[in-house]
């Protein structure tokens, strides 16, 4: 699961609701049209044989600062320990990957970045990676397929980078055990090597289809062993792309400035259009979109990705729209319903007396924050699929108690118990405790909400073994990469539960083994399949889904460019420019 | 007077303990999860511990306390996993969150927050009590009513509105934008940068100066001492500006040293409107993610700036007033 | 008799209130000659402080009017610009404050006081100017001068202080010396003191001396000449011999009957019925009369209906007094006398 750390996703926790997402245009001016602001679906693409320079942006021209503004700084710029969405996003200014994301008419194509985007061996279990000569560091060195190399066993040193991802972990050859190269310093590791020197080659414990698009993370990054500092690479990060680090006060500001090394003939992605980049946080995200919007002096250059306020609502669908930038984001948000506690009609009348109105009104959720839900995978991951939403689960809808009640009638479970935990100091949370509560009880159902103090509730929630029955972590998610691969066997296997990561602790070894195969086809080939398991998924009523997040952003006038990355819900850098 | 100071002086070594002990405290019983905060969403209960441990949450109370006191004296190292960060005197911990020495954050805010302040009360002080001093000469005309008026008026207004239309409707077109680089980097970009702000905080402040000078002057000027003044002969000017000024600047000087005091713990709204990531901004943030260190950190160095800046407000006293110098 | 150095001659000072014009002197008139004193006696609300800031020119010219003339060595007072105003103040006109410590300024030393009077007339630098400080208090009697020159006012006891204060008014050698109840914030062994002082330097610079005091003991000790000041005008004028033996004007006998005997038996004592007149509200008539227990010895209602005028009204010398009783001084004979113990 990937989050924005930001002060909205803390206000937000119960329906997770980090980033926002919105419609992706194929035009600059990325806003939408008014009408159709709907989410689109995304189409699976991959493109082995995309090649640098990336294509011009129409219109665009070098030069200028541009100036982007967040509430929350980034938790770290170590490639290594970057998760969080806004960190990635930045960081495709300053890390080239070996594969990365290109925005085709507004959608994520896999293109080679560093490399090319593998081959795999007949069994499924030996990648090859074949890297490109001469692209080179801001130092002037030239990144070797060595780098590579270590950067990846940096990441398996899980003590001193504890927030990267882990997929690592699981599926190569040994990682279960090694423990880096600052710990492991001999350890026979085979999962990672290298060959002449050009070729990186994984060797996996299990089949990873998706390898390629995982291999788009900061995480994948080159570092060269002689140049990592460790705890301190984070405040200098070395850059392959088409950025550098100028000037970093860690939590409040960074400043970018252009790589001259960097060669826009080998990139197929980034353009290096803005002389610099400022990065400010800190500041109230309400008093920066208004100055955002207000466009006075630099402002006219800046960007603000925290997702616009509900208070500028009126500025920005109205005059200013033109500043508005829509986007994707790749989260769906709901609550879990626990199998093992619930028997299948009972969840069945929990969903049919969902107040999701009441509960959507009670979040504050806007129609720039969100869409209402009906699906696991949301629409900016291939393979989504519109299909006719199960009864009960399409998000929407005041709730029907007295249809409810008699699905319980008939069950012979009226008063059945519902229990959940809702954070008792936080305003929000428990609004919507109360509106859920009021809802069931009406239906029949027996509520039991448990409220809990903030410094508790992460114990609580992720502990699978409490009394409660629904509204378990994790209340949502987000794709890692645009395929279901990184939603299905993530949330619905087995392993789930012992991961910490189920929705509705489903154990079903049927499941697991659809899951299993779906996972090891071509990422091609399994796109279609997950859309199908999507829906059968759906009708076990484990999830009741209530919003696909949105991006909504607010843009100066004079920014060009912008549109929204639907793998990051967040305004896609490599492409901005200023206009004048 | 030396035993005048020195009581002052213990005095205001017993406050920055208590507010040590307190901040420490506040590390126990603050309705916080630090571990979670610092361990993220996907926190494994080894990681946790791991956190504890260089926490030193797992240890008595009094050793980590002593730990705290031993970091601030003589620096200590702190493990973070299989590595360690060396954390030289003045320790004040490590932001796990930001992954940041405490001290080295403090201290890279504070430039910005004394630059803020400072600048802002040249403004404060030189139209607040310009104002001030010639309206109270002028007692009674149009000139002094409209000052009063003047000052009742933008008191009257909440400070951050004020701040928060200086920065969406002039930052950037009649002011230059506001941001900060450092002194060093070049004076005139950092004048440059901070002008809004120092405009800003200073007129606004300088209200409340013209206030205090007035009715200070006011009362100066009708002292007896002001009439022996005149009695001598000499000139009306340096009856005002000598005798009259001498006196009325002392409470005002004593006002100001609170002040500046306040500000410099208290440039919240100022920091964070005009997006100058100073000592406000840094531990609102902290308490914002539970970011224990660096609250801790902030509140002691803002109990240590107010209990210092008090302090030489007792001691400046002393050299303006002779009766409490020689008393 | 000598050219007298100061002559005030129907001096009027009126400030505008909120609630009216407060006529504080309404039509003052006397005369002093160098190297004499005179007391100008009253009660508070009398007018004689209001008066004898005038001669100094201390009043805001843009809230008081003043009338009349006041001539000072031979320059007219009234009307002078501030400019020239400034060189007679602390010049050849001194004055001293009735509270040393609220009149000396609490955060300049007292060398710094007396030398900044003296330069502000003499040119002198600065250091010619401590010299002189240093003079000047040893003349005032103040021990170890030069080493006193740096300490503050507070560090000094009352007495000294207004000692301090007499010699910061005398450190230009001024002709006219104005002294405003100088010992009434003082104890009365320093009181003695202080007069003495005063009377010595008197002697020894041969100044005009207006002595304003509220204290008869203080008047027999210093003065030569005596006015009586009643609600803004004077009331009787003599010799200070010829006020306190033979006072005219009954507002002078009360004075007397009020003062405790310090001497023989105890006897009653006979406060003035009644209280001054409200100056926004006076009484027709003369302003003493509903206080005066003679008024209707006097025909026609005299004392109610008609201001009487200050003047001759014995054979004496020099006597003037504002009555309408007639034979005041065989009335004093026969009532007054045999009350007072």
């Amino acid at each position: 699961m990937r989050r924005l750390r930001s002060a909205v996703a803390v206000g937000a926790v119960v329906t997770l609701g980090a980033a926002a997402c919105g419609a992706p245009k194929p035009s600059n001016s990325g806003n939408g049209s008014g009408s159709g602001s709907s989410i689109s679906v995304q189409a699976n693409a991959i493109d082995p044989a995309a090649k640098g320079p990336a294509p011009a942006v129409p219109g665009a021209r070098k030069g200028g600062e541009v100036t982007v503004y967040a509430t929350s700084p980034p938790s770290t710029f170590d490639p290594t320990d970057i998760y969080f969405t806004d960190s990635n996003e930045i960081g495709k200014l300053l890390f080239r990957t070996p594969t990365t994301f290109a925005l085709r008419n507004g959608k994520p194509t896999l293109v080679p970045d560093l490399t090319d985007v593998g081959e795999v061996s007949d069994d499924k279990l030996t990648w090859t990676f074949t890297m490109k000569k001469g692209i080179r560091y801001e130092n002037g060195d030239e990144v070797k397929v060595e780098d590579l190399e270590y950067a990846i066993l940096r990441s398996f040193a899980r003590d001193v980078y504890p927030n990267g991802p882990a997929y690592q972990n699981t599926y190569f050859k040994g990682g279960k055990k090694y423990k880096g190269p600052y710990k492991d310093k001999d350890a026979d590791f085979k999962g990672v090597t290298t060959s002449g020197d050009d070729k990186l080659i994984i060797k996996l414990a299990q089949p990873f289809s998706d390898l390629p698009f995982y291999m788009s993370f900061p995480m994948f990054t080159p570092i060269p062993q002689g140049k990592d500092t460790k705890q301190e690479y984070k405040n200098k990060p070395l850059a392959t792309g088409p950025y550098r680090f100028d000037k970093y006060t860690p939590g409040t500001e960074l400043k970018l400035a252009r790589n001259d090394k960097w060669d826009a003939n080998s990139d197929a992605v980034r353009h290096d259009y803005p002389d610099a980049w400022t990065f400010k946080w800190g500041q109230d995200h309400i008093k920066t979109q208004q100055q955002v919007l207000n466009s006075n002096g630099p402002d006219a250059n800046a960007i603000d990705y925290n997702g616009v306020d509900a208070s500028l609502l009126g500025e920005v669908t109205g005059a200013k729209s033109s500043q508005l930038l829509k986007g994707e984001s790749p989260c769906t948000s709901g609550i879990q319903l626990d199998s093992r506690k619930i028997p299948l009609e009972v969840r069945k009348a929990i969903a049919k007396a969902y107040p999701y109105d009441q509960i959507w009104k009670a979040a504050g959720t806007t129609e720039l924050s969100a869409e209402p839900a009906s699906t696991v995978l949301p629409p900016s991951v291939p393979g989504h699929k519109k299909y006719t939403p199960v009864e009960d689960l399409d998000g929407q809808g005041t709730g029907d108690p007295e249809g409810a009640k008699k699905l319980l009638e008939a069950a012979g479970k009226l008063n059945f118990e519902l229990s959940w935990y809702y954070d008792n100091t936080q305003p929000v949370p428990q609004q919507v405790s109360q509106v859920r509560a009021d809802a069931l009880k009406k239906a029949g159902f027996a509520v039991k909400p448990l409220g809990v103090a903030s410094a508790k509730l992460r114990e609580k929630k992720s502990d699978y073994d409490a009394s409660v029955n629904m509204g378990q972590s994790p209340a949502g998610w987000c794709s890692d990469w645009p395929t279901g691969g990184s939603w299905f066997p993530v949330l619905f296997r087995s392993q789930s539960i012992e991961e910490g990561t189920t929705w509705g602790m489903l154990s079903d070894s049927v499941l697991d083994a659809k899951i299993n195969e779906i996972n090891e086809l071509p990422a091609e080939q399994a796109t279609a399949k997950w859309a199908d398991l999507d829906r059968e998924i759906m009708e076990k009523y484990v999830f009741l889904p209530s919003t696909y997040s949105k991006m909504a952003d607010v843009v100066g006038t004079n920014v060009g460019g912008a549109e929204g990355d639907p793998t990051m819900g967040l305004p896609f850098l490599p492409n901005v420019y200023l206009k004048s | 007077m030396a035993g005048y100071i020195l009581k002052r002086g213990v005095s205001a070594l017993l406050v920055v303990l208590v507010t040590l002990l307190l901040s420490f405290a506040m590390f126990f019983l603050a309705p916080k999860d630090p571990i979670g905060a610092i361990c993220g969403p996907r926190c494994t209960p080894e990681r946790a511990a791991e956190i504890s441990q260089s926490l030193h949450l797992d240890d008595p109370v009094t050793l980590q306390f002593a730990q705290y006191v031993k970091g601030i004296v003589a620096g200590h190292t702190i493990t973070s996993g299989g590595a360690t960060v060396d954390c030289p005197a003045p320790c004040l911990g490590y932001s796990f969150r930001l992954g940041q020495p405490v001290t080295k954050l403090l201290m890279q805010a504070m430039p910005i927050t004394v630059s803020i302040v400072v600048g802002a009360a040249v403004v404060y002080l030189t139209i607040g009590i310009l104002s001030g001093i010639l309206a109270a000469r002028r007692r009674g005309t149009s000139f002094d009513k409209s000052i009063v008026a003047g000052t009742l008026g933008l008191s009257s207004v909440p400070y951050f509105i004020v701040a928060l239309l200086v920065v969406l409707y002039t930052a950037g077109t009649f002011l230059p934008p506001s941001q900060y680089s450092p002194f060093l980097d070049g004076p005139l970009s950092w004048a440059s940068g901070l002008t809004a702000a120092w405009l800003t905080l200073g007129v606004v402040n300088a209200a409340a100066y013209a206030r205090y000078s007035r009715a200070s002057m006011i009362e100066a000027l009708g002292e007896d001492y002001i009439r022996t003044a005149r009695a001598k002969g000499i000139s009306e000017r340096r009856v005002v500006y000598r005798h009259g000024l001498r006196s009325a600047l002392t409470p005002v000087a004593t006002i100001f040293g609170l002040d500046l005091a306040g500000q410099l713990t208290g440039a919240l709204f100022t920091e964070r409107i005009f997006g100058l990531p100073g000592l406000g901004v840094v531990t609102l943030e902290a308490f914002k993610t539970d970011d224990l260190p660096v609250m801790m950190g902030g509140i002691l160095l803002g109990s240590v700036l107010l209990v210092t800046l008090n302090l030489m407000v007792d001691i400046l006293y002393t050299f303006l007033d002779p009766r409490v110098r020689l008393g | 008799m000598r050219e007298p150095y100061l002559v005030v001659s129907d001096l009027k000072v009126s400030f505008p209130t909120a609630d009216g014009v407060v006529t504080a002197v309404q039509g003052l008139s006397y005369s002093v000659p160098l190297g004499r004193t005179l007391a100008i006696v009253g009660e508070s609300g009398s007018g004689k402080s209001v008066s004898s800031l005038a001669l100094m020119g201390l009043h805001d010219p843009k809230r008081t009017a003043i009338s009349g003339s006041i001539q000072i060595g031979g320059d007219e007072i009234v009307g002078m610009s501030q400019r020239k105003l400034r060189r007679h103040r602390g010049a050849s006109t001194a004055m001293i404050f009735q509270d040393p410590l609220s009149s000396l300024h609490p955060f300049f030393t007292i060398g710094d006081q007396i030398g900044e009077a003296y330069r502000a007339h003499s040119g002198a630098r600065k250091r010619a100017a401590r010299k002189r400080a240093a003079e000047m208090l040893a003349r005032v009697g103040i021990p170890n001068p030069a080493a006193r020159l740096d300490d503050y006012p507070h560090q000094f006891s009352g007495g000294m202080r207004q000692r301090v204060m007499i010699a910061m008014a005398l450190v230009n050698d001024p002709k006219l010396l104005i002294a405003d109840e100088p010992t009434t914030a003082l104890d009365v062994t320093v009181q003695a003191q202080i007069l003495d002082l005063i009377a010595d330097l008197q002697q020894e610079f041969g100044s005009a001396v207006v002595f304003i005091t509220h204290d008869l003991g203080v008047v027999a000790e210093i003065a030569d000449d005596v006015l009586v000041m009643y609600a803004g005008r004077a009331v009787e004028y003599g010799s200070t011999e010829q006020i306190l033996a033979r006072p005219l004007h009954p507002y002078a006998w009360g004075l007397l009957e009020s003062i405790p005997a310090l001497s023989g038996e105890p006897a009653p004592l006979h406060p003035i019925p009644g209280l001054p007149p409200s100056l926004l509200d006076m009484p027709p008539g003369c302003s003493f009369s509903p206080r005066c227990e003679f008024r209707d010895r006097v025909p026609d209602d005299l004392c109610r209906r008609e201001l009487p005028l200050l003047a001759a009204r014995t054979a004496e010398d020099a006597r003037l007094s504002r009555c309408h009783l007639p034979d005041p001084d065989v009335r004093f004979h026969l009532e007054i006398l045999p009350r007072l113990p």
